[in-house]
């Protein structure tokens, strides 16, 4: 089966795995216990009023009418609108998410370029010195609660060393690049404007490390035991054997069979990052998705949670794709099929 | 003896484990003259293996510990050398194949990758080799595609064909003989003095083993190349090679022409395998092994290793390891039978 053949059929399967997914958050979100008609009318509002608003939302409809309304809608691109806020849910997600896609790219970006060199270097110095070293502190990290050492980073180096914004992507008072892909760090770089990127990159610095760092842990100790184990294989000491020099047998020949693993870490790392970026926005102010996921989830909100729960699950199945097509591409046995 | 190509005198290796201190190698002693096929035979556990993995130092140290001996090549003690510069040894001089060929290629990399990686690696100098990052300029590129052709024609050495097609396909696209003539070609990519090849037919079918037997034969013919060939077949090393050294329990019992040595064998461990090999003649159930069991390497037997298990055992076998005996024109036994110097 060729690669595009291949990516055509996994991203049809995605169909029936969202329809799925939009019918259980669905069914979910309204056996929850909960009035979210009464409680945006607010309380002193009439039984008229709420019953206006029950129509005008659609609530008045059988349950198995307003679901196939709903994804009639979600088709269509229109995937309603706050009880709250009467606010767009796809305008919102449209401005939301890029940013908990922004921080938490930056942050398996972070896990991964710290993570894997630590992995490698534990590996070839097994239980010597750089090995502890490496353990040590990545132990250290993923021992802390994330919210705390959060709060301490930004404590120190925003406010008493001034070195980074103490929260928010870019400060308020100025325009952010022009959206294209409404990463700052991408659009920025598009426009050419350098000292956008630089603000950009002062920004998310201090959140993505935070919310890298329960990553890293995991990274660095999968890239570990994963070049253990191929150090052992018979084709390295056969390319030892014949003179390669071992600058090129681990950077070259085992670093590749061994990030095989780290691979499957690392995508799995992103899903729970995703996740994990709803703290870590809380505390940084960052003008994410997480934000609004807890609004509406506190509330019962039901259309934002819909669509927040519908974002995810396109993104996280799209980098499962991604994921199996790069283990076909690191080991040409591996067939698409 | 000077011109011997390799010298290895009285090599002690040990390995720490849990269980103490394993005394691998006791005192290996054998000389590998320009142009010989030697080969090494012993059983499972003997040592044979880890003596060949010595001559190069790929023995992770620790838990390894080689605490006496030398390694002579020409002339100079391998032992000696600096860690990095045992890279540039194994690139020059030495070529090295192993027993199963399915596992000794790097499975994610083109036969083409590996191949020319060999080529470039084994080169005089290997600092002008150009790394993946500098792939793009043409000067890099122009190296690379000359290691290329020069790996196609060590494709054509090693009875490849089509090497110009086969280059660019991965190892599991190859049989398991011609995955071993690959590794036949990467080995002499620098055009080595030794070739120490470790069980290299074991892991092939019968038919097999025996065009990669005949390969190698003509590759010394051919190529002026030295061969150590470690095995447990004698009927290989009868058929391939031109002298042998037997080992028993980490050290070199005998050593002689191949002729020699199964027409006279001389030391009681070597008459005792020689009449193990089964012959068309031999009845079902007629099978003669040696009484006993191979020794303890943690705690192995005084004197020479073999004697609790041997037939003609003297009063002084139990606490002195015999030195050298000559019986004739490079024929040496380890056996106080055969006293040193006589």
């Amino acid at each position: 089966m060729t690669l595009r053949l291949y990516l055509a059929r996994r991203v049809l399967m995605l169909a029936p795995l969202l329809l799925g997914l939009s019918l259980l958050t669905f069914t979910i979100s309204r056996l929850v216990p909960g009035d979210p008609v009464g409680l945006a009318a607010g309380p002193q509002a009439s039984v008229e009023i709420r019953e206006a608003l029950r129509v005008q939302f659609g609530l008045d409809q059988p349950l198995p009418i307003q679901y196939l309304n709903y994804i009639r809608g979600v088709l269509q691109g229109d995937w309603g609108r706050s009880l709250y806020t009467r606010r767009d849910v796809i305008e919102a997600l449209g401005v939301f998410f890029p940013a908990t896609l922004e921080l938490t790219l930056a942050a398996v970006i972070l896990a991964t370029a710290l993570g894997v060199p630590a992995g490698v270097i534990s590996a070839m110095y097994r239980n010597r010195i750089p090995d502890h070293i490496a353990r040590v502190i990545s132990l250290f990290f993923v021992s802390f609660p994330a919210f705390w050492l959060a709060m301490i980073m930004q404590t120190v180096l925003g406010r008493h060393a001034g070195l980074v914004p103490i929260g928010r992507r870019f400060p308020v008072i100025m325009t952010p690049p022009p959206q294209v892909t409404g990463l700052y760090l991408v659009d920025s770089l598009l426009a050419l404007d350098f000292a956008a990127f630089s603000i950009a990159l002062n920004h998310i610095l201090v959140p993505a490390l935070v919310l890298s760092f329960g990553a890293l842990a995991s990274i660095t100790r999968i890239t570990r035991a994963s070049m253990i184990e191929i150090l052992e294989r018979d084709f390295v000491r056969s390319a030892r054997a014949i003179g390669i020099p071992e600058r090129v047998v681990i950077g070259k020949y085992v670093l590749r069979n061994a990030f095989i693993a780290t691979l499957t870490v690392i995508s799995l790392n992103f899903g729970w990052l995703m996740a994990g970026a709803i703290l870590i926005e809380t505390i940084f102010d960052w003008p994410g998705i997480g934000l609004y996921a807890v609004h509406a989830s506190l509330s019962l909100d039901f259309q934002p949670i819909m669509g927040i729960t519908i974002v995810y699950g396109v993104l996280f199945s799209l980098v499962n794709i991604l994921t199996d097509v790069a283990y076909g591409i690191l080991d040409p046995r591996i067939r698409y099929g | 003896m000077s011109d011997a190509l390799l010298d290895i005198r009285d090599l002690h290796l040990e390995f720490d484990t849990f269980d103490g201190v394993a005394k691998v190698l006791a005192g290996v002693n054998l000389t590998i003259e320009r142009g010989d096929v030697v080969g090494l035979v012993g059983e499972t556990g003997c040592g044979k293996s880890m003596t060949a993995l010595a001559i190069p130092r790929l023995i992770r140290m620790p838990p390894g510990r080689i605490n006496r001996g030398q390694i002579l090549f020409k002339g100079e003690d391998l032992l000696q050398r600096q860690d990095s510069a045992m890279q540039e040894f194994r690139a020059r001089h030495l070529g090295m194949i192993f027993q199963d060929p399915a596992t000794n290629l790097n499975p994610l990399f083109t036969i083409r990758e590996q191949l020319v990686d060999a080529v470039l690696y084994q080169q005089a100098n290997t600092r002008s080799v150009p790394g993946r990052w500098r792939g793009f300029l043409p000067s890099a590129r122009q190296i690379r595609r000359d290691a290329q052709r020069r790996a196609i024609e060590l494709m054509g050495l090693v009875g490849i064909p089509d090497g110009e097609m086969r280059i660019h396909d991965y190892p599991h696209q190859f049989s398991g003989g011609m995955r071993q003539r690959v590794l036949i070609a990467m080995a002499l990519a620098g055009e080595p003095d030794l070739l120490i090849a470790d069980e290299p037919t074991t892991a092939l079918d019968v038919t097999i083993q025996a065009q990669i037997l005949r390969l190698i034969r003509s590759l010394v013919r051919q190529l002026g190349l030295t061969v150590l060939l470690i095995t447990h077949n004698l009927g290989v090393v009868a058929n391939t090679c031109d002298k042998v050294a037997v080992m028993y329990s980490g050290r070199v019992i005998e050593q002689a022409p191949v002729r020699d040595l199964f027409h006279s064998p001389a030391h009681p461990y070597t008459q005792g395998l020689i009449r193990a090999v089964p012959s068309g003649s031999t009845s079902r159930g007629g099978l003669q092994g040696i009484p006993g069991l191979i020794p303890n390497l943690i705690d192995p037997p005084e004197g020479c290793r073999f004697h609790p298990r041997c037939s003609q055992v003297l009063d002084h076998c139990a606490s002195q390891v015999p030195g050298p005996g000559s019986i004739g024109s490079g024929h040496l036994a380890f056996c106080h039978l055969y006293p040193e110097g006589a």
